[in-house]
């Protein structure tokens, strides 16, 4: 009973197998996943948030407009070039590139910080209008989800590990991602 | 190759040493399972004592309680409960039933003890991930109960915290300043230690089941807990998000959930342009899919214990496995019904009931199936069965009055009566207490090597079934009459005076379920030590928490590999020696 060694019939083997490369071997299998539900779950609440944006819009007149400024269209594009640097860093387990990428993201969190400060000076508030409101809650969750990766990245410079620098590419790709789609929710 | 595999596993898994990392801050699922099945014991008692609360102050309104006055000194003002003080404690009455028993234990309790065994993992996928959502649940538990302890005491606004109410803070009235935003806090944080768990079981099922164990070998507990995950993981991040907004119309000032023009007890308010209906949608969209994350794991429990002890096969496995997806599933759609009263389109209000008409079917494929396991099986009355027996008996007379509320042409009258109290009681907090009960008395005797007293549970579980009917089937008569809900007394409406007499015998039988739960308690605590020892499969069983021994080890299968060759439910096989073949059995070849 206790020397079970024959295959079992449709045996589905253990697929949590590394595979070895240069730095170390590659994110498992499981690892993967459990970044990838907890970006599932980072999606549906930023679903919610924007359907609730969605839904605001068409309740009454107080709409105000936060409007596309320089340094929206500034902020985008340095976090799609630290998007490129990511993919360098993940490609060619560089450091430098990492490096550049964390650089870049703290770029871009200067530059959302940036922005609230343009808006204050507008006289844009969190509570003047709930479009603003809107607009700070969804640029301060994102900018949250930003530090977050900011600290893998370091973590990732750190050790250099392939599998490490996987996740946190994933992570960070998402979060580009993210953010272009509020730009589009919130401007289109 | 098998034993290479074996000893790497365990050389991955030394058992800790030192009693806080082996039972306080412990990342092995076993132990964080009994903490969440503790935990919601402790929640099911305090939750138990102040409903015990309510019932006095409804049977016997103008009653002075001395006693209680001393304990809750201004909640008791002349020793009778102030109306304020019954919303209170019907607030955290229902939160702390609602998300820390009814959302932790079948699904984290259990789950997190059950589900790795049952697909021959040693562990979850992510032991200290694991751990921390425990605390963080905890943390959520303490944050709750602070919200009593502030000025102002406990929030009054239920367990939905409808704006605007729930968004003004103190002006609005008693317990909505810091009761109030203790609330919301601890609601956010449960929502981030439920999601991670969630994240935890589903990467769990999907990366570390045993050799041979596909997923049509899966148990139906495997497949429940699964797909409560997955919902869970989708639902909870929206209730987070929403928790945030409101968070900011109480801290902010922000008008996310609250309307123009509004005058709070005589002064006119700021805000300007949101909207309460929001905040019900965000709710909502959690909030159903909540009721399937608290019911799914109880269907697979009861799916479980009822083809063991009827000793067949499940009847139609495939269609189980596909009903509890329709039922995630529908879930996300259907949560409009919650607010036909609110002013929606008829039109809407019309989708809205044909979707949730439509959980019928697959509920009701789930209970053709319950009974055609029974049908013929050599049933074994254990009482673990009759607690399963009992959630199907709820599952259908709380299920057949949700067709009622389905419809809004019925529910616009049913509409905050105690109609709905009676039908979500039943459906929801019974149904899913007694799969927690079948299931205590079904794996007590893995997790601590005992057997819990039969002769107890039975008596138990006959005064619970006779006691809770009679506290919810006149239940939903009052609510025919008209009795609105949350209220803390009905004498001041003639029409409803008359049905006093009902609302005290509702009480008298509260106090006899109250009561009798205390037989449970001694049960669990006297079988723990003094209980029939068990074997290891204690009720010859299939699935694999029964290979291995009672209580299991740290690794759950110490040096042995588990392969699985079969499926979850092979009961009654003709021409096997027994009446049930385990699925690490191997094809028996010409008489072995």
């Amino acid at each position: 009973m206790a020397t079970i060694v024959a295959p079992p019939p449709r045996a589905s083997l253990p697929r949590d197998m590394g595979r070895d490369g240069g730095s170390g071997p590659g994110a498992s299998i499981t690892h993967r996943t459990g970044v990838m539900l907890g970006l599932a779950a980072v999606s549906m609440m930023f679903i919610g948030l924007t359907s609730a944006y969605v839904v605001s819009q068409g309740l009454g007149p107080l709409w105000k407009q936060v409007h596309l400024s320089p340094l929206i269209g500034i902020n985008a594009a340095v976090l799609l070039a630290s998007g490129y640097a990511m993919e360098r860093a993940r490609r060619g387990i560089s450091r430098g590139w990492l490096i550049g990428t964390l650089v870049l993201g703290v770029a871009f969190l200067a530059g959302q910080v940036g922005v609230f400060r343009q808006l204050a000076d507008e006289g844009l508030y969190l509570s003047t209008g709930r479009q603003t409101s809107f607009y700070y809650v969804l640029a301060g969750l994102h900018g949250i989800h930003i530090l977050g990766g900011v600290t893998a990245l370091a973590w990732a410079a750190v050790g250099m590990k392939r599998s490490t620098l996987e996740l946190t590419s994933l992570y960070w790709h998402f979060m580009g991602g993210l953010w272009l789609y509020l730009l589009l929710v919130i401007f289109l | 190759m098998s034993s290479h595999a074996s000893t790497s596993h365990s050389t991955g898994h030394a058992a800790p040493q030192g009693f806080i990392r082996k039972y306080v801050f412990s990342t092995d699922h076993k132990v964080i399972g009994i903490q969440y099945i503790f935990l919601g014991l402790f929640s099911a008692i305090l939750g138990t004592a102040l409903s015990m609360m309510m019932r006095l102050r409804l049977a016997w309104p103008g009653s002075q309680f001395p006693l209680l006055e001393h304990i809750f000194p201004t909640g008791f003002p002349g020793g009778v409960m102030s109306p304020e003080f019954y919303l209170a404690v019907l607030t955290i009455h229902g939160t702390i039933m609602v998300f820390f028993l009814l959302t932790t234990v079948p699904l984290s309790g259990f789950g997190n003890y059950i589900l790795p065994i049952q697909i021959g993992a040693r562990d979850m996928a992510f032991p200290v991930l694991n751990m921390l959502s425990y605390w963080t649940t905890v943390v959520a538990l303490m944050v709750l109960m602070a919200s009593m302890f502030v000025e102002g005491g406990a929030p009054i606004s239920g367990w939905t915290a409808y704006p605007p109410l729930s968004a003004l803070g103190k002006i609005a009235g008693p317990g909505l300043g810091a009761g109030q935003t203790l609330w919301i806090a601890s609601i956010a944080i449960f929502c981030l230690a439920s999601l991670l768990t969630a994240l935890n079981f589903i990467t769990t099922t999907l990366n570390m089941r045993a050799a041979g164990m596909s997923l049509m070998r899966m148990p139906l507990t495997v497949w429940a807990w699964f797909t409560a995950s997955t919902v869970a993981l989708l639902a909870f991040p929206v209730l987070l998000g929403g928790g945030i907004l409101l968070l900011l119309d109480r801290l902010a000032g922000t008008s996310f959930f609250l309307a123009s023009g509004m005058v709070v007890s005589g002064k006119v308010m700021t805000n300007s342009g949101g909207s309460p209906i929001l905040w019900q949608h965000l709710f909502w969209f959690f909030g159903h899919p909540e009721v399937y994350i608290i019911i799914l794991p109880g269907m697979g429990i009861t799916s479980h214990i009822i083809s063991t002890f009827s000793r067949k096969p499940i009847f139609a496995y495939k269609a189980m496995v596909a009903a509890i997806f329709a039922i995630g599933f529908i879930g996300f759609i259907v949560w409009g019904h919650h607010m036909f009263a609110s002013g929606m389109s008829p039109l809407v209000g019309m989708v809205f009931s044909v979707l949730t008409l439509t959980v019928g079917v697959p509920s009701a494929i789930k209970v053709f199936n319950w009974l055609a396991t029974l049908w013929g099986g050599h049933i074994r009355c254990t009482a673990s069965m009759l607690y399963a027996l009992g959630f199907v008996s709820f599952f259908v007379t709380g299920g057949v009055t949700g067709l009622l509320l389905a419809q809004p042409a019925i529910d616009v009258y049913f509409h905050d009566t105690y109609f709905v109290v009676a039908h979500f009681h039943i459906i929801m907090g019974l149904a899913a207490v007694f799969s927690i009960f079948a299931a205590l008395h079904f794996w007590f005797p893995k997790m601590f090597g005992r057997y819990m007293s039969e002769t107890l549970g039975k008596v138990h579980f006959w005064i619970t079934i006779t006691g809770v009917y009679s506290i919810f089937i006149p239940m939903h008569f009052l609510g025919m009459a008209g009795a609105p809900r949350r209220y803390a007394q009905f004498t001041e409406f003639a029409y409803l005076s008359k049905l006093q007499p009902l609302t005290i015998h509702i009480s008298w039988a509260a106090f006899v379920v109250g009561a009798a739960q205390l037989i449970l308690l001694f049960n669990i605590f006297r079988s723990m030590r003094w209980g029939k020892r068990a074997p290891d499969n204690a009720w010859e069983a299939t699935t694999l928490e029964w290979v291995i021994p009672s209580p299991p080890p740290h690794d759950n299968f110490g040096d042995m590999e588990p392969v699985v060759y079969r499926g979850p439910y092979e009961f009654s096989v003709p021409g096997a020696k027994a009446d049930f073949i385990l699925q690490t059995e191997q094809e028996v070849e010409g008489g072995e």
